[in-house]
């Protein structure tokens, strides 16, 4: 089974071949175009600029994962494309591109569910079985789940407010590392104190799982303003870096550990953590969740940080999963900005 | 030879397919959105009127713009992906040339200038002007309503006629009372905005007369609406 994976509901144009045959799954091609530098000067992403950037570059990008991958569109048994969750004007294009190039070959068409781009990718690397607990973290998303099978989601808790990567990006911008700065500031934060700076941990106790990162953001503020010009500006920023990034990471562990709690209740024998995701790419939120997991008799399994970041294999990927159920998508599929992941699947 | 053709920049979605010199096939749908649901259900019932399947189509035309931004991505990453696929020929036109082309097919222009209003939802028009022969004059720009009648008056006109034809003709009217005496308007207001029927036409002698299809670029005529951050 060979299926082609487009993506571009957000700044990153992205196409993807993904095969299956018999037990073994291979990524034939995950071509990534960020659109990070035609940001950079804004301080955030611009829908219209990244739906210009997508449509301009669809086309090379869709050619070179096909060529890389060693094959042509008529060998494909499926295409698969973000419908949504995301930026409209991108999620357009490459919907668009990946409705009409399954007509061109009649070949089957899926619409796929970014958010469970994410939460699949797992099982395109491994054998996970559901159901798995996953923390799926990334600019645009946060949230807790118990992801029981294919278009089956329970949703334990999101943001109430900021993406963790989003408080990441704006935290970074804010103390001058520009966007997106949430990189430069993961590297500031190794050489800092995390216990300097007293920082909350907002929903920390609360029963349910969700998340909340502005009163974070506004304590780091004021941290941030009170800081005095000094020879120890450099010791002070890495600091505050440290301790935010502590105070982040324990708060999502926090909520993740009520989301055990929960996912424990309904399946006792239940043992494997996800976490997905832009984010899951911060080693120290990676090693604290490896810690919680491990506390709970829970497996971690986080992809690598490039399949974690958004690319066309995941969505190639879920196509595969719907595909090998016999469910596909029909051709006036709508564009959905908006496509909770527990929301029953109108395929 | 089988030219595909289909519009979704204006306020209707189209599709038409020409066999050879022949329009075969061609349907127009009215709506405001919903572009992207309808526009490739709409192709593939027209190539399945038409063809046994899609490769029996040798050229993909479809509009650039300018139009509604969403409108020109939904037309443009269709076409996109049909060419990618099937490795077929694109492409893209003006909305001004496909009215232009209706235009010069009517043979309603005699002695006169043709100027393509478009209507854009804001305070301002798309426009170009084309001679008699359907030649652009000048290039495709946006000018502010209340600056049309100067538009119109500063164009080199030897016939001192102008012939104003495109879906923005309608609102346009209301800004053209103050023109000079001497500025002959005729009104084509029946036809609005590009169709498809006419993308096939011109998309076929474009491919006549061309040797290379670069993936054709969006004409947007306008920025994107953002500002800078404060440093």
């Amino acid at each position: 089974m060979l299926v082609l994976g487009i993506e571009s509901s957000c700044d990153e144009t992205a196409v993807a071949v993904v095969s299956v045959s018999q037990a073994k799954k291979r990524i034939l091609s995950n071509v990534i175009l960020s659109q990070n530098e035609k940001h950079e000067e804004y301080g955030g992403i611009v829908p219209e600029i990244a739906a210009r950037s997508h449509l301009e570059h669809i086309h090379a990008i869709m050619r070179q994962a096909v060529n890389e991958a060693g094959i042509s569109f008529d060998e494909l048994d499926g295409i698969a494309a973000t419908a949504g969750p995301g930026l409209i004007g991108g999620v357009i294009v490459g919907l668009m591109a990946g409705k009409a190039a399954s007509l061109a070959y009649n070949t089957p068409f899926l619409a796929v569910n970014h958010l469970e781009g994410h939460a699949l990718t797992v099982r395109l690397l491994g054998d996970v079985c559901f159901p798995y607990l996953l923390l799926l973290v990334s600019g645009g998303h946060t949230q807790l789940l118990i992801v029981r099978g294919v278009g089956k989601y329970s949703l334990l808790g999101s943001t109430l407010d900021d993406a963790a990567g989003e408080a990441f990006d704006k935290v970074a911008k804010m103390i001058g590392f520009g966007y997106p700065g949430a990189a430069k500031l993961e590297h500031t934060a190794k050489n800092g104190d995390s216990t300097r700076f007293v920082l909350p941990r907002p929903m920390a106790g609360r029963p349910n799982c969700d998340f909340s990162f502005s009163g974070l953001k506004t304590a780091v503020r004021n941290h941030y303003d009170s800081l005095v010009d000094s020879d120890s500006e450099t010791k002070d920023l890495a600091d505050l870096c440290a301790s935010f990034q502590r105070a982040i990471s324990e708060t999502i562990c926090d909520r993740s550990q009520r989301a055990i709690n929960q996912y424990k209740k309904f399946y006792p024998e239940g043992n494997t953590f996800v976490l997905a995701g832009g984010v899951a790419a911060n080693k120290y939120l990676c090693s604290k969740i490896t810690n919680l997991a491990n506390e709970n008799d829970m497996v971690v399994k986080v992809p690598p940080s490039n399949l974690c970041t958004d690319n066309g294999a995941m969505i190639a990927w879920a196509g595969i999963e719907y595909l090998r159920l016999g469910k596909t998508s029909q051709l006036d599929f709508a564009p959905r900005p908006r496509w909770p992941l527990d929301e029953s699947i109108k395929k | 030879m089988k030219v595909l053709g289909f519009d979704s920049v204006s306020s209707s979605c189209s599709v038409a397919i020409l066999e050879d010199n022949k329009v075969s096939y061609s349907k127009v749908l009215r709506m405001e959105r919903g572009h992207a649901e309808s526009l490739v259900p709409m192709i593939n019932e027209a190539v399945l009127t038409t063809c046994d399947n899609f490769s029996q189509i040798d050229v993909v035309g479809c509009t650039v713009g300018p139009g509604s931004f969403t409108g020109v991505r939904v037309g443009l990453s269709t076409a996109i992906g049909l060419s990618v696929s099937a490795n077929k020929p694109l492409i893209g036109v003006t909305s001004f040339e496909v009215v232009a082309e209706r235009i010069k097919m009517t043979k309603k222009q005699n002695e006169q200038l043709l100027v393509v209003v478009l209507e854009t939802k804001r305070n301002d028009f798309f426009v170009q002007t084309f001679s008699v022969e359907s030649r652009p004059l000048d290039q495709p720009s946006s000018i502010q309503a209340t600056e049309f009648v100067e538009y119109l008056s500063s164009l080199k006109n030897p016939y001192n006629h102008i012939l104003l034809a495109g879906d923005g003709v309608g609102r346009a009217l209301g800004y053209v009372r103050d023109k000079p005496a001497n500025l002959n308007l005729t009104l084509e207001e029946g036809y609005g905005g590009p169709q498809a029927w006419d993308i096939t036409t011109l998309v076929k002698s474009k491919f006549e007369s061309n040797q290379s299809f670069p993936i054709p670029k969006p004409l947007y005529l306008r920025q994107p609406d953002v500002t800078k951050q404060k440093v």
